[in-house]
């Protein structure tokens, strides 16, 4: 890996080739998690390729091309979000959901309930809670990820689980809870 | 009605298992052929027009604040700095030459966006700016009486005001707008050289400007056959040696301060991304620099004014850059790594290249500064890695007689601290 990187630094676009083919999986993974868009984010991932190409060589060093490629892609799903905000908007005015039988144990309805949690945070709330959860940075390199002070991420990391967790607890209050239900 | 409440293991648990289940990269091949095709149309950037490259150092490490001085303590400080202020009047004052060894002085470096110097003696910092964080760059004027630096003023953190001021920091006065990169003295104290976005909106280009340090003149060299960047002046203050790119290479050129008889001094050409560091002899007849070789790995070169190509002194290395002549020319000091990729080392030469010692442990990559008197080399070393790690700098001794010093409070959060470094020279 560090080979083909340093290549690419040296300006071998195979290897920046191979390295795209290695990563791509995991950043359009990632844009998809971040955005909920798929065309926005097949738009972010292609764009923070580019970006990345055009400035390999503001990369020093080689062992840390995963997460400046990150922050690549942190930025690109940051534009691809202004760009396509009102598409957003209307995008999470959801259809009525057909629940099954009220169980809000389940883990199908815990997810349901995050999915619609999670839409409604703002995207710099997303992207840390995915560099967080799907990614498993700490708090200290989600903060080199997004060129951000480690506690502006952990209080932006604080207000998203925040969020994520109200989201649960309103969903759960707005559902009939049957007798001997959780609590 | 009621609401659950979830354990923090619970609420952590259903977030990665959600996410893990949502995870799909699906027509993940035709993003990467979309990508590919438009980047094998296009080449990148060189290094030194990225922001990456200038974007200044941030801290973790809060400073220490001063301690509250109660009134007695003040009149107590008072008393001494008076009687300090009148044995300075009564002394000597005395500066050292521009070259040669010197008696060391207080170190400046970048730290939480400020200034910060303290001295190898008291190793206590002392922030000398307050603000916005956007300091970067100090500098010191060879007598050592005088501290240059930059803060940056738009969003971008791209282009900054120039300021000088006391080498304590004291009688700061911003001398330009729009100054970028690299900050170097003239030896002679009196004008500083630095880089500025100059002509049209259309058609602006990286250019050299020189300016009085009391600002009363600016003066832009439009005569480089493209953007030029890193100037470093000539020990007789009369030249300067920069970096050009005509165009996805840099050569190395010295030109008069008035813009006239550029040269260039390379033949080799030497690959974009490289970084100059160039630097002048004391003796102002040899040029040492950096640059990338067909491999793109750095090598450190010496070139003379005679015409001769110019010579790799670091042939054994697996890349080598930041090369610094010692105070009185004798030695050479630069970065190298070895082909084991472990990491980077103090590399010491003789004036003509010859390999004397190699200064033991690994190190950041950066910026080995010779103190004044030639005994110590400062690096900036890192703690994790370059991008999330925090760095501090480190002393080392270059005969190896003393344990490296690491500084305290000066630990940095930063990617690029290469020129962020400054050493006081003062009489001896």
């Amino acid at each position: 890996m560090r080979d083909l990187v340093e290549r690419a630094m040296a300006g071998d676009h195979d290897a920046f080739s191979e390295l795209t083919r290695v990563s791509v999986g995991r950043l359009l993974a990632i844009a998809r998690l971040i955005l909920h868009d798929e065309a926005a984010a097949e738009d972010a991932t292609q764009e923070a390729l580019v970006a990345a190409w055009r400035h390999i060589h503001g990369l020093r060093d080689p062992d840390r091309f995963e997460a400046w490629l990150h922050r690549m892609l942190v930025n690109a799903c940051y534009r691809e979000a202004r760009r396509t905000r009102s598409r957003h908007v209307r995008e999470v005015q959801l259809p009525a959901l057909d629940l099954p039988a009220p169980d809000p144990t389940s883990r199908l309805l815990d997810h349901d309930q995050l999915d619609r949690g999670f839409r409604r945070l703002p995207v710099d709330q997303r992207a840390v809670l995915v560099l967080y959860y799907y990614l498993g940075l700490r708090p200290e390199e989600a903060a080199a990820v997004l060129g951000l002070p480690s506690g502006t991420v952990r209080s932006r990391l604080q207000r998203a689980i925040t969020a994520m967790r109200a989201a649960l607890d309103a969903d759960a209050r707005s559902l009939p809870i049957a007798e001997g239900g959780a609590t | 009605m009621t609401s659950r409440r979830m354990t923090d293991e619970t609420f952590d648990f259903l977030m990665t298992t959600w996410l893990d289940e949502r995870v799909s990269n699906d027509g993940a091949d035709a993003v990467a052929d979309a990508a590919l095709a438009r980047t094998s149309r296009i080449r990148p950037r060189p290094a030194w027009l990225l922001t990456e490259r200038w974007i200044p150092m941030q801290l973790t490490t809060r400073l220490q604040p001063v301690p509250r001085l109660t009134p007695i303590i003040a009149a107590i400080a008072l008393l001494l700095a008076l009687a300090i202020a009148l044995f300075a009047i009564g002394s000597q004052h005395r500066l050292p030459p521009p070259f040669g060894f010197a008696r060391n002085g207080t170190f400046a470096w970048v730290s939480n966006g400020q200034i910060v110097t303290t001295d190898l003696g008291s190793m206590t910092p002392t922030q000398l700016t307050t603000g916005d964080p956007t300091f970067n760059r100090p500098t010191f004027s060879r007598d050592g009486t005088k501290l240059a630096y930059e803060r940056f003023s738009d969003a971008d953190q791209t282009t900054a005001d120039i300021i000088v001021a006391a080498a304590d920091g004291s009688n700061a006065k911003v001398i330009d707008h729009g100054g970028l990169g690299i900050m170097t003295w003239s030896p002679d104290g009196r004008s500083l050289a630095y880089m500025a976005w100059a002509g049209t909106p259309n058609a602006s280009r990286l250019q050299i400007v020189t300016t009085a340090a009391d600002g009363s003149s600016r003066n832009v060299i439009t005569t480089l056959p493209g953007d030029a960047w890193g100037p470093v002046w000539s020990p007789d203050s009369k030249r300067l040696l920069v970096g050009v790119d005509p165009g996805g290479y840099t050569d190395t050129y010295v030109v008069d301060v008035d813009g006239k008889n550029a040269q260039k001094l390379n033949h080799i050409r030497s690959l974009e991304g490289g970084d100059s560091d160039g630097e002048w002899s004391p003796d102002g007849s040899t040029i040492l620099y950096s640059a990338g070789d067909p491999n793109l790995a750095l090598g450190v070169y010496l070139v003379g004014f005679d015409g001769a190509t110019e010579r790799l002194i670091s042939p054994g290395f697996r890349s080598a850059k930041n090369a610094s002549y010692s105070p009185d020319g004798s030695q050479i000091a630069y970065m190298s790594q070895d082909y084991t990729g472990q990491g980077w080392q103090v590399v010491i030469t003789d004036a003509t290249g010859k390999e004397l010692k190699t200064l033991p442990g690994y190190h950041g990559s950066n910026a080995p500064i010779w103190s004044p008197d030639g005994s110590k080399i400062a690096v900036i070393d890192w703690e994790g890695s370059e991008e999330t790690g925090s760095a501090v700098v480190v002393v080392l001794d270059v005969a190896g007689n003393a344990d490296p010093v690491r500084l305290p409070g000066g630990r940095l959060s930063m990617g690029r601290g290469e020129y962020a470094l400054t050493w006081q020279r003062l009489a001896q």
